[in-house]
């Protein structure tokens, strides 16, 4: 088989009716939805913990277990201003949508690089802050159940460390890709 | 090849996206297939490919020839589908040199069927990394390396070493000759 076959059998046409601008329009809008539904499920999550930790603000009778349930509405809140601020899911913009195959993969590397590098200061560490402050102070509370707390205690603080450097071997990974791509592009003098 | 389009200043453009839609429909259907092996998720990625042309008809100035616009939306749209996908299934993906390995080379030899040969040139693709996938599929629409440098955006020099290595895949592979272009 002679290489221009090839490419002639690979371009060979199927039927392919073009979409009306109508469906054009409708998709648009569903794939905007459909990525905001992503967010929602974690806004939700969010949205659980603040209401649970205003319940035991209200509801428990220690002044230290109130100020541990508002310690966890603040750690909170602020992932989910981190999760809206850094990884919200966005439409592809027609402008970033056109950019050149490599330099639109490269930037998606590092925002994904980025994330991950500083994921730890700004999702876990504020969870699992509040979290030991939470555990501490019903440890305070409660004397006679200090040892299976100062266990879990242990526990969420090793899944803390886990997850942080399971990112940074992820973000160095993905430090490599970005690289790999830097020695493959056209240098800017001819670009 | 399909024609180039310009851009009329009193065009509309869904007419304009319409124009396109049906030079381009071949080769946009060919990308999705080339990204995405499931049907069903196949017709979507396409659907969501022929919605980024049509929303970056608005951003459209003549920065590059509307061919290299139309296929680095298509593409770049595609690997924004493959990335979501990638983190639900996770399979390992080649580059042009790991891939021959991967394959029997002696299972092609009988293929006489043009359907066969396709599906398995869409399996050789589906298996490699993503840019590599890039540059395979633009010379496969017969682009030059000049063309695919510009979509791709890496130098020529790269290209033709990665047209090389893929010609030299299609050899073993499908005993593709060489075109005599003397």
């Amino acid at each position: 088989m002679r290489e221009e076959d090839l490419k002639a059998l690979w371009k060979q046409e199927e039927e392919h009716s073009p979409m009306s601008i109508a469906q054009i329009r409708h998709d648009s809008e569903a794939f905007q939805k459909r990525a905001r539904k992503g967010d929602l499920i974690e806004y939700f999550a969010c949205a659980a913990v603040v209401l649970c930790s205003s319940i035991y603000a209200w509801v428990l009778p220690s002044f230290r277990m109130k100020l541990a349930s508002l310690t966890m509405i603040v750690a909170t809140l602020f992932v989910a201003y981190q999760l809206r601020r850094h990884a919200a899911a966005r439409a592809l913009s027609p402008d970033s949508a056109a950019a050149s195959i490599l330099e639109f993969h490269r930037r998606e590397l590092v925002r994904r690089r980025n994330l991950l590098r500083d994921s730890w200061w700004l999702f876990v560490a504020p969870l699992m802050v509040a979290m030991l402050v939470f555990l501490g102070c019903l440890a305070r509370d409660r004397p006679e159940a200090r040892l299976p707390l100062l266990v879990f205690c242990g526990a969420v603080f090793a899944m803390g460390v886990a997850i942080g450097l399971y990112n940074r071997w992820q973000a160095r990974r993905l430090q490599r890709q970005i690289d790999e791509l830097d020695s493959l592009s056209v240098p800017p003098a001819i670009r | 090849m399909p024609k180039e389009s310009t851009p009329d200043g009193c065009q509309d453009q869904d007419a304009w996206y319409e124009q396109l839609a049906r030079e381009y429909a071949g080769a946009l259907k060919r990308v999705a297939a080339a990204y995405e092996a499931n049907a069903e998720e196949r017709q979507d990625l396409l659907q969501e490919i022929h919605v980024a042309v049509w929303r970056s008809l608005s951003v459209f100035r003549q920065q590059c020839s509307m061919r290299t616009w139309i296929y680095r939306v298509a593409h770049n749209t595609a690997m924004t589908h493959i990335t979501r996908e990638r983190r639900r299934a996770t399979k390992r993906l080649y580059t042009l040199d790991e891939v021959a390995e991967t394959l029997d080379p002696h299972d092609t030899e009988a293929i006489t069927e043009h359907k066969q040969i396709v599906e398995r040139l869409m399996e050789l693709v589906g298996r490699l990394q993503v840019l590599d996938r890039q540059v395979f599929l633009l010379y496969l629409e017969d682009m030059d390396a000049a063309s695919i440098a510009g979509i791709v955006g890496i130098a020529p020099g790269n290209v033709a070493t990665k047209v090389h290595r893929i010609k030299a895949l299609l050899v073993r592979q499908f005993h593709v000759r060489e075109t005599d272009h003397a």
